[in-house]
């Protein structure tokens, strides 16, 4: 469970995220949408701790892992705690952020080598199992560059849940994918968040998979929880600015 | 790397991203920075010693005579210390623009051109500076 306590969040004095309280439960798939700029990155990166919150307070399960109310000392002391949690989290972002100076098979490793005591022919095993199970066992030794862009995003699932997480943050996981590659990054993060029971969070904006794997759906709009509810009711809701955003898709430019 | 977000990753993994990615690129600078000196120091000393042989501008004895004639030890200590200063500079600097380099790739020629300058006006003020500790 991830949970957002009042946040916001401002750039130079101009408010992009205003008092969100948000709770994304453990077992299912999460989704953030909104239009481009309403500040669905943002909210993502003020959950993992990117950007500091200018107020209220993020939480992992019951552990506090951000709070704007601390102190610079209590901050400091929270520091190791956010040290755990970020080796629990695994986040698949926009772009698939693979370190291209390494392979496949070593950036799936990269995580296990920074933080485990495991020896190389475990790391090998489990990097092949994670790389297996987003059905790239064949790219192991590809470079980055070598790679497709869905061929990257699944690379970069398999790094994010090389460690076992415990929670999955994707940022619009199927940006620059064709709809037919779309749906297979959709039904596998589905399938790792019901297999590994995490909680998972996928910004986006596209509506085909707010339909297939949106069990909990959240909209943001000018930056506040503007609606809240299920891939379903999403379809009877009376909330315009909802409307408006989904009527978009429908009139021929997604769904 | 910010660019793409490999930053990122690594914060969100739990890296040091800036340990990580700075401090091996600043060791290896100062380790390997005053090997290539020395490298060139005797890389040039034997062009010299060959270009005036070839050319029948000098004898071998006479060049040989020549570079040792005034040879000071202390500046070979000096070129090496001098050196230190440069590779930290010039990897704390083209590092520091690289780590915090934003938006596209416009941005990372900017900054690419701004450690540059920045590296070279250092170099300069350090040069003058450690010129008159060193030798005066």
């Amino acid at each position: 469970m991830i949970e957002s306590v009042n946040i916001s969040k401002s750039f130079n004095g101009r408010p992009v995220l205003k008092n969100i309280s948000l709770l994304f439960e453990q077992g299912k798939t999460n989704l953030v949408i909104g239009e481009s700029g309403s500040g669905k990155t943002v909210l993502l990166k003020c959950l993992v701790g990117l950007f500091e919150i200018d107020e209220g307070q993020v939480l992992f399960g019951n552990r506090i892992f951000s709070d704007a109310a601390l102190g610079v000392s209590e901050k400091a002391k929270l520091k190791d705690e956010r040290q755990k949690i970020r080796q629990e989290l695994g986040m698949l972002f926009q772009g698939g952020a693979l370190f291209d100076s390494m392979s496949v098979l070593e950036n799936v490793m990269f995580p296990m080598r920074m933080f485990t005591d495991m020896k190389e022919p475990e790391m090998l095993e489990r990097a092949h199992f994670c790389l297996k199970r987003v059905k790239l066992s064949d790219a192991a030794k590809l470079q980055t560059s070598e790679l497709s862009g869905g061929m990257k995003k699944r690379t970069a699932i398999a790094r994010a849940i090389a460690l076992n997480p415990q929670y999955l943050l994707c940022d619009e996981p199927n940006s620059g994918l064709d709809p037919q590659t779309a749906v297979v990054i959709d039904d596998l993060i589905q399938e790792i968040t019901k297999e590994y029971n995490i909680t998972t969070i996928i910004n986006t904006h596209d509506m085909n998979s707010v339909m297939e794997i949106g069990e909990k759906v959240v909209f943001i709009y000018e930056g506040k929880k503007w609606w809240e509810g299920t891939n379903r009711e999403i379809l009877f809701t009376n909330n315009r600015e909802l409307n408006d955003f989904v009527y978009a898709y429908k009139s021929g430019r997604g769904m | 790397m910010r660019v793409t977000e490999q930053i990122d990753a690594l914060e969100i993994m739990g890296v040091n991203s800036a340990s990580y990615l700075i401090l091996p690129k600043i060791l290896s600078s100062l380790f390997i920075f005053p090997v290539l000196v020395l490298f060139s120091m005797v890389l040039s000393i034997w062009g010299g010693w060959m270009a005036g042989m070839f050319t029948n501008c000098i004898t071998s004895h006479d060049y040989l005579y020549g570079i040792q004639y005034a040879f000071r030890p202390f500046n070979i200590t000096y070129a090496l210390i001098k050196t230190e200063f440069f590779a930290f500079i010039i990897a704390s600097i083209s590092a520091y623009h690289g780590y915090y380099v934003n938006g596209g790739a416009l941005e990372v020629g900017k900054a690419s051109t701004r450690a540059v300058v920045y590296s070279n006006i250092l170099i300069l003020l350090f040069n003058v500076l450690l010129t008159q500790l060193l030798l005066t």
